[in-house]
This record gives structure tokens, C-alpha cells and sequence, in this order.
């Protein structure tokens, strides 16, 4: 395992990003979709410093 | 959590953001806080933007890109109601613009730039060059993908004014970003094809006189069939102690009766204006 793969809650995030593909949009509430867009966040992104 | 990190932005100092003004509205629209970020009213329900619900105040702009310099054009068609079919020909549009820029430099995440209308975008497809950079250090490098391109179509999709619920991944990925503290999202203007980029900033980012003005103005827009042609209506190309007094506009900048009746006749007579939306700058 590389050091960065430590952060990352692999298994969680998968489970997450499965749901988030199938979600109903329509039908299922915006904090249940939440739940599992606050584990895809803690999965990492990137991004960088603005106006420096 | 881990989070990549770089430092590629130091050119885009510049964000531009337009509110829908009523005309009549106007002369009290003395303050900067009125064409910032909506903060938050009491009785207020709830709603999803692209980038976020109102859970966090959020101040959205738009941000040039090598692909297209002139945000100012973005910043009026992500909010515009004029182009919508059941606008009145006989009616004008009023969006005050603010010119802001970065005083003090925030960290920003990068959503969206793994999807088909950010293909277009040069500098869309070089963020997507270094976030394979940071999958070739992971073993879950095709997990990392994957969630990529998951966002990317979420941020990346079109989603009619009827619609809002489509926005529920976006938003709350957004709002799951503004609770871990990140001071701002960029994402691809849909919009615009990707051609520039949107900027979502928490407000404490913008309390914090992260951003500040630097000039403001009031467009107006004009309908003419299906082309729409925008002048310039008022000026603030000044800003102190967050006062915004207005002066008019150089004549030149101002689209007049006399121009609005010349456009009518080139397109009634079956010319063209150079696009179907014209700025006159």
C-alpha cells in the first residue's frame, strides 16, 4: 500500500460512489444522497492555491 | 482524507458576478453587499445550485480561461432570464456586474473537469493531465477515476430551470467539500461549453476580504427576436469603503433607441448581428 492510499476509506467510497449511480434523484432525499458525497469527499480530490 | 495540491492559478486574479436586478430596485443598490454572495433570510426554504444548497452562503462567479478571456459574457449567461422564450420583446434586462479580484489567495477544488464538454477546454484537459499524475501514486488509481468521471457528469450536465433536483450529487458533493473548510469550487461553466470556469466561495472566504471589488456596472439587455444585445447602462468604476455610486455610462458603451431600431432592421431584413448575443464594449 502506497501512503496515500491510507487515506483513502477505499471499500466506503465505493459502496458510496455504487449508490450515487443509482440514486433516484427524484425520489430520494438530498441529505441521504449527502451521506455518501461526504464519503466521496473524505476519498480525496484535488485543487490548488487561487490568486496567489 | 488526503488532498493534491497545486499551484497553477496565479493568473486568474478576476472573477466576474452579475445579480438580476429590478430597475426599480436600483437607486437602493448603494452597497456591495447587494451584488455579493444572497445571504440568508429568515423564512428562507431551501434550494440546490449547481455547486452547493443554501446549508452553506456560497458567492458564485465566473472566471476566465485561455479558452475564452471575457468572463464577463459567462457571468451574464449563467443567470440571464432574456433568453427564455416567454421574455417580452418590449422589455429590457438589467444585471449589475461586480469585477472582483483576489487579495489574499484561498484553496480551491477542482470538480468537473473529467467530463465531455470540459474536453473542449485546454486548460480543463491539463487539470486532468495532473490529477493522472496523482492516480499513477495511488494503487487505487482506477477507483480515483472513476469517482473522477462520476463528478465530472454530475457537475457537467445540463439541467433544466424545472429540474433542480438533478442538481442533488453536485450540490451536496459541494456542500461535503464547504464542510471540510475548502474555500472554494471550481468547476466547467455548462453554460458556456466549458469554454470558461465557475467559481462557488464560501462566504466566510469573502467576509474574510479574501475577494474584494475592485468596479461594478449595470447592463442592460435588449430582445430582438432571437437575438440579444447587451450595453452597458450605469458605472461604479470605483469602489470605496464597499459604497457603489453610480454614474452613467460614456455614450459610446450605452445602446440607444436609435442603435436598437438599426439592429431591428438588419435583422428584419434578414441580416445578422455578429452573434446571437452581442455585448457592446
Amino acid at each position: 500500500m502506497k501512503d496515500i492510499d491510507k487515506f483513502i476509506p477505499i471499500e466506503e467510497g465505493k459502496r458510496a460512489l455504487e449508490f450515487l449511480r443509482k440514486v433516484d434523484l427524484a425520489n430520494v432525499n438530498f441529505v441521504a444522497i449527502k451521506k455518501y458525497t461526504d464519503v466521496l469527499a473524505k476519498c480525496g480530490f484535488t485543487g490548488g492555491e487561487f490568486g496567489a | 482524507m488526503w488532498i493534491y495540491w497545486w499551484r497553477i492559478w496565479r493568473l486568474t486574479h478576476y472573477i466576474f458576478r452579475g445579480v438580476v436586478i429590478d430597475i426599480d430596485e436600483f437607486p437602493q443598490i448603494k452597497s456591495v453587499g447587494r451584488i455579493s454572495y444572497r445571504r440568508r433570510k429568515e423564512g428562507d426554504g431551501s434550494w440546490l445550485n449547481r455547486a452547493s444548497s443554501n446549508k452553506h452562503q456560497v458567492f458564485y462567479g465566473a472566471i476566465p480561461t485561455p479558452d475564452f478571456g471575457d468572463s464577463k459574457v459567462a457571468a451574464v449567461l449563467e443567470i440571464d432570464n432574456i433568453r427564455n422564450d416567454d421574455f417580452p420583446e418590449d422589455e429590457y434586462e438589467y444585471i449589475a456586474m461586480g469585477m472582483w479580484f483576489v487579495k489574499k489567495a484561498f484553496f480551491v477544488a477542482s470538480v468537473g473537469m473529467h467530463s465531455e464538454i470540459a474536453a473542449r477546454n485546454a486548460w480543463a484537459r491539463n487539470l486532468v493531465k495532473r490529477d493522472q499524475e496523482l492516480c499513477s501514486i495511488s494503487e487505487n488509481a482506477e477507483f480515483i477515476k472513476e469517482v473522477m468521471h462520476f463528478l465530472g457528469s454530475e457537475f457537467g450536465k445540463e439541467v433544466p430551470s424545472t429540474e433542480d433536483h438533478l442538481y442533488k450529487i453536485s450540490a451536496a458533493y459541494g456542500d461535503s467539500l464547504f464542510d471540510l473548510g475548502i474555500g472554494g469550487i471550481m468547476f466547467p461553466s455548462v453554460q458556456m461549453a466549458a469554454k470558461t470556469f465557475n467559481i462557488a466561495i464560501h462566504s466566510e472566504v469573502v467576509d474574510n476580504q479574501c475577494i474584494d471589488i475592485a468596479a461594478a456596472a449595470v447592463m442592460r439587455g435588449s430582445k430582438i427576436k432571437n437575438d440579444i444585445i447587451w450595453g452597458w447602462y450605469m458605472q461604479c468604476p470605483r469602489v470605496f469603503n464597499d459604497e457603489l455610486k453610480w454614474e452613467e455610462t460614456p455614450a459610446g458603451s450605452r445602446i440607444s433607441q436609435n442603435d436598437l431600431e438599426r439592429f431591428r432592421k438588419i435583422i428584419e431584413s434578414g441580416g445578422r448581428l455578429n452573434q446571437n448575443t452581442t455585448f457592446i464594449s
